[in-house]
């Protein structure tokens, strides 16, 4: 799809904005300078502002793309069920700390709460979510994605 | 009081929730149809008498923000469930979208028409997708049932009925920032007053419910505001869904009376204390919630903010004896360090330092220094931030302090 | 209405909020991100706070409205402490960076911090305690996010000194309606920048740097390259300076807004290697003649029956009005007048005129001008005005770098001697003088046009009602036929200044609305008296007493009319002969370009 095929799909009014900016993350895996501007003029709005909201929002990446995304959830509730060793092996498995972005090509991130905490720890790897995770089988999940690395 | 009396969770497992034929068949809408033909203050006299509060934490009396709302002279009003739930630990609205989604939908078109809305909005959290499938599922099959769209089940009553889905953000979960969400800006708290009730959503008069209270408004209209009144004690009416975690037999979600104790929960319902565990505290209502000791786990859930255990979201963690707290401590801190929307000073910067002082807590690196600054700190969040967020990020903390659940702290 | 604040009462009206009457009245109330031209802020830094009597909730009293019988107390102990730590919070963010900072001396935070004798970083441990990886690690986090925007050739960023008040934003949309900023990203890495952190592509007027509280934005610093310049023997170094940077620059030396320090400004820069001091008011003047010409052209034609002509006719002077136009409405852009900006027209004559008179080789002149605006800069620039590759202004600076410059060379402005600028090109008219203010160039080119038509005297030079600062001022002037013997008629004109004025006056145009035959539009706020490369702090009462400073002087001038600056006619006897003729075309003329592609 377009980014012409997604707006086309949304009348401009206000509250279409963040509907459009979520179908262009889904479909671009980001959304970059390129496309605020299109979505811009779509809505008659100034780039800064459509910028502005999309840049506040977790699941929109305005910033670049990674081919790995893996999210731990670090809530309360992932916490008491250790979920703070599991960040440990993911960075152990990918060489690299949380939060840094210096590869370009992983990112290790915190996540709030998914919202099925009973099954945690939960951890999403490119929007692929893995319930009761444990130590252990951190390195059985991310093997299946070292191709896109 | 009935004790097992199921009003929010009746029909889960029992329809088939991608059906709308599968409620119908049960008796979803018939009350609908009732309502439709009843005055709208007589719809908000009956929710008043029911005694429900939202849901959400807040604990506003339901009747009444209807009413407020209702008494507006401006034609244009919105109407908003909150499905937006990211208190961590929290997961009931996301359940009754999953199990009972026309339950919800019947109560949306209750709550539009009581106050007048002929739009209305369920904002819905980004990460729970089953949800949004069932729900624009539903939507689309009670347009098609003329339960939304023009002329209501033949009423002159018009309801459009959108699902707007959310893109990550804890503190959309805050109707201003919610509503400025849906108006496609940066999801940042508004200066209160204008109320929503006065300036909303495209600044008109605007209701925003939580899930868990608008799956209530059916059960409500069907038996009547007294009965439900009857259902509950220690002062708070209803049912209400607990999500109970941690060292549970078993964690999960449970519809119990308003009134039970946290020892009910846990051990009527989630089969009590793993064996040969030992519960240190438990917090209630997510992050945003206190901790209590396991010694005062007699006492009840309640929804004025001023109570000895505020009831916030319903979410009941019950933490073991083993639990390193300074772990935890920095998952509390981090959650609101991330969540904050970074208007205001004290929440942007002090949830980043505070986040930086329990980091070094955690390192073994914490200095006198770093104590003061850790209590200057949860002072200056609990007292001049712009919106509740700060607040809230402190209240774990500070019971941590107060309880002296960790030595570096005493 | 009245208040009690700390047991005091005080007046105050409807719709205000404490943080007004404290204002007013002089009792002190920290705030970064409220800001007297602009709108309430969210209330985001929290600096404000007082509490309502006998409640112990610490409200900010920028969004405290006054109701009857309010009582507020602004100190005790936990305003105190809550205004201590949170100022303590952004002070955090910039340890160790005072030393290398534009603002070092004139910063609003660090002012604050001094306020409240913060010394120590309490939140940032001291590195020598870190290991390698925690300093690593520090080091890291804090580029992360940095973004430093030197790509305009006016304005630059660094957001490593934001507070995030967001002044800059509001500034930029409420009186400029460019809305090039916005606040981005979320948490602590929430900050203030352009759509997806691009080199900022606006208008360049510099407002953001006017309100910014901290050393954020400011003007394109371009003292070291004016140092370069000056000790290049091989050039000889001539200067103008604009009518306005007179009436403001003993500010930045600790004088009252509004006082004229003209006679210092050529000994200062005589001291500091100037070889010539020309004055850019003598070339206002001359922007006067030309312009008046030109309205004077376009109104003959339409008489006779032209309908081409275009209407209104607007003024050319103020660059980032001239880039507004450009970039978002260049169906308008013939309405601009032809004629090129005052300081343009000096760069042409200096580089043309006086280097042939004097015989010198205009490679070996440094134009150098001295600007209240950072739009001068990208000016200077453009493509129109160079001349075989050879820019007429070579170096701009504002007057805020003006004075860096001279607390750098440690000259003591106050204390040195009068002088006047080279009379060659430095003569000029009150005409001249007034350019610095709203209204000024429309007042100096109604003197000019009326009687350069009517062939009489007019009977008052004051046109009081274009005078003053509302958004748009309209008035008529009736052409009688005089001496002359020209058709009688009426001339409507309108003088605005700020984008958001401009945008009414453009937006009436469009719905073909507008009537007007001239309209002047400056995009500062009072026109270059409170252009974006002035002293700060700035605010309505400050550009108040700078505006009637300059009428003041326009009065008390012998000559108060363009076409009678003895310079101006000898430089017409001399070299330009007429005003519009081939030689004026050449050199006093531009054209504009459609920039709408670029946004």
């Amino acid at each position: 799809m377009t980014i012409q095929n997604i707006l086309m799909k949304y009348e401009v009014k206000p509250e279409n904005l963040l509907r459009v900016i979520k179908d262009v993350q889904r479909e671009f895996g980001m959304v970059d300078d390129k496309f605020i501007h299109q979505i811009a003029k779509y809505f008659e709005m100034k780039p800064a502002a459509v910028f502005s909201a999309a840049s506040f929002y977790d699941q929109i990446n305005t910033k670049e793309k990674f081919n790995i995304v893996v999210k731990v959830c670090d809530g309360a509730n992932c916490c008491t069920k250790k979920s703070a060793k599991i960040i440990k092996e993911v960075e152990r498995f990918f060489g690299q700390k949380i939060g840094d972005s210096f590869n370009r090509k992983v990112i290790i991130e915190r996540e709030s709460c998914f919202g099925f905490c009973s099954q945690g720890p939960i951890m999403v790897v490119n929007n692929v979510m893995y319930e009761k995770v444990t130590p252990e089988k951190v390195d059985d999940i991310l093997k299946g994605y070292t191709d896109f690395q | 009081m009935e004790e097992n009396q199921k009003i929010l969770t009746k029909n889960w497992g029992k329809i088939d929730t991608k059906e709308i034929t599968s409620y119908r068949k049960i008796g979803g809408y018939q009350v609908l149809q009732r309502v439709l033909q009843m005055k709208s203050q007589d719809v908000i006299a009956e929710v008043i008498k029911s005694g429900l509060k939202g849901r959400g934490g807040g604990g506003f009396p339901t009747g009444n923000k209807w009413e407020i709302t209702a008494a507006s002279a401006e034609k244009e009003k919105y109407f908003i469930c909150n499905l937006d739930e990211s208190e961590p630990g929290t997961y009931k609205d996301r359940l009754i979208a999953e199990n009972d989604p026309h339950q919800l939908i019947e109560g949306i078109i209750i709550g539009a028409y009581a106050v007048g809305a002929n739009k209305a909005y369920i904002y819905a959290n980004g990460n729970f997708h089953l949800a949004h499938f069932l729900l624009e599922r539903a939507i689309h099959q009670a347009y098609e049932n003329n339960l939304l769209g023009k002329k209501v089940m033949g009423s002159d009553f018009d309801l459009e009925l959108e699902l707007f889905i959310g893109a990550g953000a804890y503190i959309c979960g805050e109707e201003t920032a919610l509503i400025n969400s849906l108006e496609g800006k940066r999801g940042e708290p508004r200066k209160r007053p204008p109320y929503t009730s006065e300036k909303g959503l495209f600044d008109k008069p605007t209701v925003v419910n939580n899930t868990e209270t608008l799956s209530s408004i059916p059960w409500i209209m069907e038996h009547g505001g007294t009965k439900y009144s009857q259902i509950g004690g220690n002062g708070e009416v209803g049912t209400k869904i607990f999500c109970v975690d941690g060292i549970v037999k078993n964690p999960g979600a449970y519809e119990a009376p308003m009134g039970s104790s946290i020892n009910d929960v846990v051990y009527k319902y989630a089969g009590g204390i793993i064996d040969g565990d030992e519960p240190w505290f438990a917090q209630v209502g997510g992050s945003a919630g206190v901790l209590i000791p396991f010694g005062s786990f007699g006492a009840v859930p309640a929804y004025p903010r001023s109570s000895y255990v505020p009831m916030g979201s319903g979410a009941i963690l019950v933490v073991s004896k083993n639990q390193d707290i300074k772990e935890l401590m920095l998952s509390w801190a981090n959650f609101f360090h991330r969540e904050s929307c970074g208007q205001c000073v004290p929440c942007r910067e002090g949830t980043f330092r505070l986040k930086n002082i329990i980091e070094r807590l955690n390192e073994g690196n914490f200095s006198q220094n770093d104590k003061e600054d850790f209590n200057n700190l949860i002072w200056t969040l609990d007292n001049t931030t712009l919106c509740a967020l700060g607040k809230f990020s402190v209240i774990a903390l500070k019971d941590v302090v107060r309880y002296g659940f960790c030595d570096e702290l005493k | 209405m009245q208040i009690k604040i700390n047991d005091k009462i005080y007046d105050s009206q409807k719709g205000e909020t404490v943080l007004d009457v404290c204002q007013r009245n002089g009792i002190r109330i920290p705030t970064l991100c409220n800001h007297a031209d602009l709108l309430a802020s969210g209330g985001v830094c929290r600096l404000c706070l007082i509490k309502v009597k006998d409640n112990s909730q610490l409200m900010t009293s920028c969004q405290l409205v006054v109701s009857d019988g309010l009582e507020v107390v602004t100190e005790d102990a936990d305003i105190e402490r809550a205004r201590r730590i949170n100022l303590e919070l952004l002070w955090a963010d910039h340890a160790g960076k005072c030393a290398h900072c534009l603002k070092n001396g004139n910063c609003e935070l660090q002012n604050l911090a001094k306020e409240y004798k913060l010394d120590v970083f309490d939140f940032v441990p001291e590195i020598k305690k870190f290991d390698k990886e925690q300093q690593l690690r520090a080091l890291k986090e804090s580029l992360k996010g940095r973004i430093t925007d030197n790509g305009n050739p006016s304005i630059s960023r660094d957001n490593q000194y934001c507070v995030e008040c967001s002044r800059c934003i509001r500034i930029c949309k409420e009186v400029q309606t460019i809305e090039e900023y916005s606040m981005n990203g979320r948490s602590i890495h929430t900050s203030v920048g352009t759509a997806c952190n691009a080199p900022m592509d606006c208008i360049l007027c510099g407002q953001c740097a006017n309100v910014c509280p901290t050393a954020a934005i400011t003007e394109k610093n371009e003292v070291e390259k004016l140092e370069e310049l000056l000790s290049d023997r091989s050039k000889i170094k001539i200067f103008q300076v604009a009518p306005s940077v007179r009436f403001t620059l003993g500010e930045e030396f600790g004088l009252e807004p509004g006082n004229f320090v003209e006679e210092k400004i050529p000994t200062a820069l005589r001291k500091v290697g100037a070889d010539l001091v020309f004055d850019t008011t003598f070339s206002a003047d001359l922007t006067i003649v030309e312009e008046a010409h030109e309205l004077i052209g376009r109104i003959e034609k339409f008489l006779q029956g032209d309908e081409t002509v275009k209407f209104p006719m607007f003024t050319s002077c103020c660059p980032s009005w001239v880039l507004y136009v450009e970039k978002y409405w260049p169906e308008y852009k013939e309405h601009l007048s032809s004629a090129k900006s005052p300081q343009q027209m000096l760069g042409a004559i200096i580089k043309t005129y006086y280097s042939g008179s004097k015989k010198i080789d205009k490679k070996n002149i440094a134009s150098i001008s001295v600007m209240p605006c950072t739009s001068k800069k990208f000016e200077a620039g453009r493509e129109e005005m160079q001349r075989n590759g050879s820019k007429d202004i070579d170096l701009v600076i504002t007057t805020r770098e003006f004075a860096r410059f001279l607390r750098k060379r440690k000259i003591d402005f106050l204390k040195l001697e009068d002088q006047r600028f080279d009379q060659a090109l430095g003569a000029y008219s009150g005409a001249g003088i007034i350019f610095g203010s709203t209204g000024g160039v429309m007042e100096a080119a109604l003197r000019t046009a009326y009687e350069t038509l009517v062939c009489e005297d007019l009977p008052s030079l004051d046109f009081k009602n274009i005078r003053g600062v509302k958004g748009v001022r309209v008035a008529e002037i009736v052409i009688p036929k005089g001496k002359c013997n020209v058709k009688e008629m009426k001339i409507k004109v309108a003088v605005v200044h700020e984008i958001r004025n401009a945008k009414k006056v453009l937006e009436m145009m469009k719905k073909g609305e507008c009537d007007y035959h001239f309209v002047e539009v400056m995009a500062c706020p009072s026109g270059c008296l409170g252009g974006g490369g002035q002293p700060v702090p700035t605010n309505a009462e400050i550009r108040r007493k700078r505006r009637e400073a300059i009428y003041y002087k326009d009065s008390k001038l012998p000559i108060r009319k363009s076409h009678k600056n003895p310079a101006v006619k000898r430089l017409y006897e001399e070299f330009l002969k007429e005003p519009g003729g081939e030689k004026s075309e050449e050199l006093l003329h531009t054209k504009y370009i459609d920039r709408s592609s670029n946004i």
